[in-house]
């Protein structure tokens, strides 16, 4: 980091005006703007400094310019600076948020962060008013995790409207959120959002420190701090969610996790997490719990299709061909006549074929996308087959996988997966099942090993927390959820709501009462 | 010592060091001697397992949370724990690689015929080691899946084949002299003397004073599960086929057909038992580094874990020069070696213990006092 | 930082060894196979020789692949080779067969009565020293040539082996009469206390043989295979055969019927000529050795309980002691079965009936003693039959038709 220096304001705003500017490099989007107030021409008792477009230009012409044209009788026969700087921030400035401040420093950062400066002849002191605003994306649906029932609002790339959006979720005082900024360059803002007493003190400590110890020039969106702070960087598997939904992130906040927003992009960081949390969506609390419980089955049998398929594809088709049951083995052995590569060249040509396609329509401008589909379903469904150049079973397997992925509401999940998918195809097409087993061996000690904050990752199923289960693979009723998740959150606020609350009909039957 | 683990993840981690291999050879060999009452000498063989774990479980009471070896030396001497401690980690490099050549040959039997035993015992081993290098935490902890994963599908499985099993091979049930059940139960009974590994788990143990309960119910599990074996091997074939086929346990599976989708069901057995013999061949591993390390004080890990992998890997490939020398060698010595060190042994640390248990008390209050 | 991207070089290292070792040993594609559906054993005096019916996947499913259309090709070849071993016979199949002979999906064994008649061992050996094999292979006996029973078609099933497979399991399953026997049930069979067992014969009704598609095009084939006898052997030797009539009297006391369907006299005593047809939903059999001295009696229970199908004599269902008449007539029918084959199998000295078992469990002492000489201690025995059965439905209609009739005339 630079070394802090102070630079003391000078006394003559004139002069403090052309530091600012210097060190600003006379940018054109700097406005100044005078107040003579009765005092000399050349010599104005007040000066107004500010960005164009960092500020809320309503709040500039509205709260300060106005009020300082208003009162600048007043302000003109104040006796001192000292004076007219006390009433400036006492009687005149109309805005929440306000300093004085001593140092040169302070003042081009609070201009950076959309203040408005007021400097006053003859004193070393400044006011900072803060009027940051400017244009914004409003609250919008969130793009990249959708629900059909739940809340429609998501996270913004303003870390003001971020928190706002979880502190209207949570009415509580022991919500904490501490800020610090990072980047020293940038210097942008990453706030920590937790529930005092119910998040684990220790992880939120771990947190701190990790993020206190990052020194970069520059964040400019949270997957850089996600790299910086996770414990293990040769994994394929996230050890932070990133998430775009508020109620997902409440959700998680409510449950002892902790929250990283960082300023400048809508995806908020959700820590300590383990390896179920990316296989739930926020939906399954707001539906019925029978069709979620159904639904997570679905998405772990998905993200398994997704990892293995081809993989096993390959295997029992080039190895274990007596596992298949005869009538399919003999039409697969049909397709395959003619087909001029092995299996596993065959899964790797479409795999590859499928990523490149993927990775278009994710690049290409809007438009043109039906145009990919269009060339994908053709050129790799039916005319490779036609053409004898891959077998059609081949291409029913690496489309379901395709389709399995995205299942997984966890974008970064599914990209692990589709990376262990290749492993697993050499591995598949070298050692038959024996690989494939090797490979899960190698994947379960790793995933076993790994930790986020210090949590283990595969949480309830290894070590075997049966309490914690009832919302792994399936999710009990809301009535039946009575405690958190054990070992992410304080173990003293382990319960979360009462017992017995299991709804049952009236006692005694009300509804013939009212029919009579 | 900051690695914890729970008396229950232990106990499932004994058993998955015994069952792999012993629902393997187990039923074959023992059905060769008491025919239909193999399934008797089995019981039997479990319960003598259960006074090993018993005597292990005591000695590891005694220790109090130290490694063993440290704890051997404090209690021996110096020179005494070299010497428990060379001949322990020579055990379990013995079963080592008398394990990897198992595994080897069976992948080579029923799996990949024609690739070189050389790969993939390389390839096991590398497994192991990275599994070995996570420490015993993490182990224990793929354990506990595994667990979970084949405690499903023997459920799923023993419904499959209850529609070819019979009553009528497990009869008469007491017939001839109950010399042959005896003997048939000293080999499950070795076997299931591998609990021995407790001595260097129990020090990890979270509860204290549990690791009779931990060992016990370990060597149960164990025990039972050959037990099944067995008896669902006899009564699907009779006593007469069973010593025939090379391996019942997959066998009874692979005679299931439901319709003609689900047949061949074996591979997916075949698949999950890998899963727990990677578990056995970690534990084992770990035993011999554990030994190694802990008596001579080795500080770098990883690079002494590598050196005994490619060692016992040689050892594997160049040992055996068929099968038959390989299968003399694990019934004939393999059984002595397996009694000696996992039961003699014992006892002989649990009687130099009673030797010198005025020594441990002082040493206890001096500790007591300490703290 | 250094050492974990040494791990991962290292790792990668591996990786890259696997991939260039791909290729070799064990992967086999699908197009290098050549999947057998059915072998048959037949023994010389040169040696063995087997033939293997193999698939052709292109004929069987069309519309993919090189272009052979379904329909006109057969969808099965023949190969026959042969040589002193078994092994060695079909490790001579690579001098003919482009493709790796691939067995894991062989559904039936027909051994010919020869093969059969010399021993059986070799070819079970075979079955239970090789991983691929298939020990739940169907075993069936052929008179004269076995791979005669390759070469035949099924009109309806493309893949003659599973045709065979299937044609003996439902047989099996709704008749009973012949047992559907796999490999190591006949293994087990034979090695078991009483050291005997039974296979199903298979023989082709009809000539000529059903060849070629062209044949197929008729709605009526000129030949079709069929099941026949019962093969009764004395340890891993064929010694005779069985009528179907007393191979449903073998099911019957070896406790084997899951369902069965026969005619029985309905009249009165002595009356053959008008008939009823019973099926049997349920039924099981108890054998209780008794000793008597030096004579050992065997008492066979019989329960039987199923429906009636047919019934061509003038009764009234409805009365029951009409249907006590039928019961006691359908007894009669049963033991007639049993004793038939009771006689069949103690001339051959050949206890298929499990009776070697029932004395095992029931007396193990004295078994030892009748071990040694077992065949004639069987032949000896004195058997008792206890046969009960019941009507359970008499379907639909309550009297037969022959009553209607009769009763309008009156």
């Amino acid at each position: 980091m630079t070394e802090r220096r102070s630079t003391p304001i000078s006394e003559s705003s004139a002069s403090a005006l052309e530091w600012i500017m210097d060190e600003l490099g006379h940018g054109a989007d700097i406005v100044t703007r005078a107040f003579a107030c009765g005092g000399a021409d050349d010599q104005p008792l007040i000066t107004l400094v500010y960005i164009e477009g960092l500020v809320d230009p309503m709040a500039v012409n509205g709260r300060i310019v106005d009020r300082i044209l208003d009162a600048s009788q007043t302000l003109g026969e104040a006796a001192s600076a000292p004076e007219r700087l006390r009433l400036l921030k006492e009687k005149v400035l109309a805005v929440g948020g306000i300093t004085e401040v001593q140092s040169g420093e302070h003042i081009l950062k609070s201009l950076l962060e959309g203040h408005s400066i007021v400097l006053a002849e003859g004193s070393a002191n400044a006011i900072c008013a803060n009027t940051a605003g400017g244009e914004h994306r409003g609250v919008e649906e969130p793009s990249s995790q959708t629900v059909i029932r739940g809340p429609k609002e998501g996270f913004t790339e303003s870390i003001r409207t971020n928190v706002s959006l979880i502190r209207r979720k949570i009415k509580s005082p022991k919500l904490r959120i501490d800020y610090k900024s990072i980047g020293t360059v940038t210097q942008t803002q990453i706030a920590v959002v937790y529930l005092k007493d119910i998040a684990n003190q220790k992880i939120v400590d771990e947190i701190h420190e990790r993020l206190d110890g990052i020194d970069t020039d520059s964040i400019l969106e949270s997957g850089y701090i996600e790299e910086f702070i996770q414990d293990r960087t040769f994994t394929p598997f996230p050890t932070l969610q990133n998430l775009e939904r508020p109620d997902a992130i409440v959700g998680g906040i409510l449950e002892g996790q902790i929250a990283v927003i960082v300023d400048g992009t809508p995806f908020v960081l959700l820590a300590p997490v383990t390896f179920n949390r990316f296989f739930q969506s926020s939906e399954d609390y707001y539906q019925r719990f029978d069709i979620a419980s159904f639904l997570r089955l679905i998405r772990f049998g998905s993200f398994l299709v997704s990892m293995l398929l081809p993989s096993l594809y390959i295997a029992i088709t080039t190895f274990h061909q007596e596992m298949i049951p005869t009538t399919l083995l003999v039409s697969l052995a049909a397709q395959r006549e003619g087909t001029p590569f092995p299996a596993i060249v065959e899964a790797f040509i479409m795999e590859i074929t499928f990523e490149v396609l993927r990775e278009a329509g994710v690049r290409m401008p809007r438009a043109m996308g039906s145009a990919i589909s269009i060339v994908g379903a053709l050129v790799l469904g039916q005319a490779a087959v036609q053409a004898g150049l891959v077998s059609a079973a081949m291409v029913i397997v690496v489309s379901f996988t395709a389709i399995a992925n995205f299942v997984i509401p966890a974008i970064n999940m599914a990209t692990a997966s589709r990376l262990i998918r290749f492993a697993m195809m050499i591995l598949g097409g070298t050692f038959g099942l024996f690989g494939v087993m090797t490979g899960l061996m190698f994947l379960l000690i790793h995933m076993v090993s790994l930790r986020s904050f210090g949590i283990p990752f595969m949480l309830p199923m290894s070590p075997l927390s049966i309490s914690n289960l009832k919302d792994v693979f399936i999710r009990l009723p809301w009535w039946a959820l009575s405690t958190r998740p054990r070992l992410i959150a304080d173990p003293k606020a382990n319960v979360r709501q009462g017992k017995n609350q299991k709804p049952a009909p009236p006692s005694s039957s009300a509804g013939e009462r009212n029919d009579e | 010592m900051k690695e914890k683990i729970t008396s229950f993840q232990v106990s499932a981690l004994i058993m998955f060091t015994i069952a792999p291999t012993g629902i393997l050879l187990v039923p074959g060999a023992i059905t060769a001697f008491a025919k239909q009452n193999a399934w008797q000498s089995a019981v039997l063989g479990t319960l003598i397992g259960i006074g090993i774990a018993a005597l292990i479980g005591y000695i590891c009471n005694q220790n109090p949370g130290m490694p063993l070896m440290t704890w051997l030396e404090r209690r021996f001497g110096r020179w005494a724990c070299v010497l428990i401690g060379l001949f322990l980690a020579r055990y379990y490099i013995t079963v080592s690689v008398i394990t990897l050549s198992e595994f080897s040959n069976f992948i080579s039997d029923e799996v990949l015929h024609r690739t070189p035993q050389w790969l993939t015992m390389t390839i096991i081993m590398l497994v192991v080691l990275y599994a070995v290098g996570q420490g015993i935490e993490t182990i224990v902890r793929v354990n506990m899946i595994t667990f979970l994963v084949s405690a499903l599908l023997i459920a799923a499985g023993s419904l499959l084949i209850v529609e070819n099993m019979h009553a009528k091979p497990l009869l008469p049930l007491w017939e001839g002299s109950f010399a042959p059940v005896l003997k048939g139960s000293l080999l499950p009974a070795s076997w299931l003397s591998e609990v021995a590994v407790l001595l260097l788990l129990a020090p990890y143990i979270k509860e204290k004073n549990s690791a009779i309960r931990t060992g016990v119910a370990g060597v149960a599990l164990a025990g039972a599960a050959i037990s099944a074996t067995v008896a669902v091997s006899i009564a699907t074939f009779g006593p007469k086929l069973v010593p025939l086929i090379t391996y019942p346990g997959f066998f009874i599976v692979s005679v299931v057909e439901i319709g003609s989708l689900l047949e061949r069901l074996e591979i997916v057995f075949i698949s999950i038992w890998l899963l727990t013999m990677y578990l056995k061949l970690s534990v084992l591993m770990f035993g011999a580094a554990q030994c190694l390390i802990q008596t001579f004080r080795i500080r770098s890990e990883r690079p002494f874990l590598l050196a005994l992998g490619l060692f016992v890997v040689l050892n594997a490939i160049c040992s055996w020069g068929n099968a038959a020398d390989f299968y003399s060698f694990t019934v004939k010595a393999g059984f002595l070696d397996l009694l000696f060190s996992n039961v003699l042994l014992p006892a002989l640390i649990a009687a130099g213990l009673l030797v010198t248990a005025k020594g441990t008390r002082r040493q206890r209050s001096y500790d007591a006092n300490d703290s | 930082m250094t050492r974990t991207i040494r791990k991962g070089m290292l790792a990668a290292a591996c990786l890259a060894v696997c991939l260039m070792l791909s290729g070799c040993w064990d992967r086999t594609e699908l197009n290098e196979l050549a999947i057998t559906s059915a072998t048959s054993f037949d023994k010389t005096d040169k040696g063995w020789t087997i033939s293997y019916q193999v698939i052709i996947p292109s004929a069987i499913s069309s519309g993919y692949g090189s272009g052979a259309s379904g329909g006109g090709s057969a969808p099965i070849t023949v190969y026959t080779t042969s040589g002193k071993t078994i092994r060695e016979a079909v490790s001579r199949s690579v001098l003919e067969s482009p493709r790796q002979l691939y067995f894991a999906h062989n559904r039936v064994l027909i051994v010919s009565e020869r093969a059969a008649r010399a021993g059986m061992n070799a070819i079970l050996d075979v079955y239970f020293r090789q991983p691929e094999a298939r020990e739940t292979v169907n075993i069936l006996i052929a008179e004269g040539d076995p791979s005669r029973m390759l070469r035949q078609l099924f009109a309806m099933q493309r893949i003659s082996g599973e045709g065979l497979q299937s044609l003996i399991a439902k047989e099996s399953r709704i008749d009973s009469m012949l047992p559907a026997v796999k490999v190591y049930e006949f293994a087990m069979s034979i090695v078991g206390d009483a050291r005997s067992g039974v296979l199903p014969e298979i023989y082709i009704g009809g000539s000529p043989d059903v060849n070629g598609t062209d044949q197929l095009s008729k709605t009526s084939l000129t030949a079709r295979l069929k099941l026949g006898r019962l093969a009764l052997f004395k340890a891993d030797q064929m010694v005779g055969w069985l009528n179907q009539r007393e191979a449903l009297g073998v099911s019957f006391i070896a406790d084997r019927i899951k369902f069965a369907t026969f005619a029985f006299p309905c009249g009165n005593r002595g009356q053959t000529e008008q008939l009823g047809t019973f099926r049997i939903t349920k039924s099981s059999t108890k054998l209780v050795p008794r000793r008597a001295g030096d004579r050992l009696t065997m008492d066979v229970r019989i329960r039987t309980e199923g429906a009636l199908e047919e019934m061509n004599c003038a009764l009234d269902l409805l009365d029951p002691s009409v249907l006590q008449q039928l019961e006691a007539r359908l007894k009669e029918e049963i033991e007639n079965f049993v004793d038939e084959a009771w006689e069949a199998v103690r001339t051959q000295k050949t206890d298929v009936l499990g009776f070697a078992d029932a004395v095992h469990r029931h007396d193990p002492k004295y078994w030892k003693k009748l071990k040694k000489n077992w065949d004639e201690q069987f032949a000896a025995i004195s058997m008792k039959t206890d046969v009960k059965v019941k009507i359970e439905r008499v379907g639909v209609s309550t009297k037969s038709f022959k009553k209607l009739e009769e009763q309008d005339t009156e």
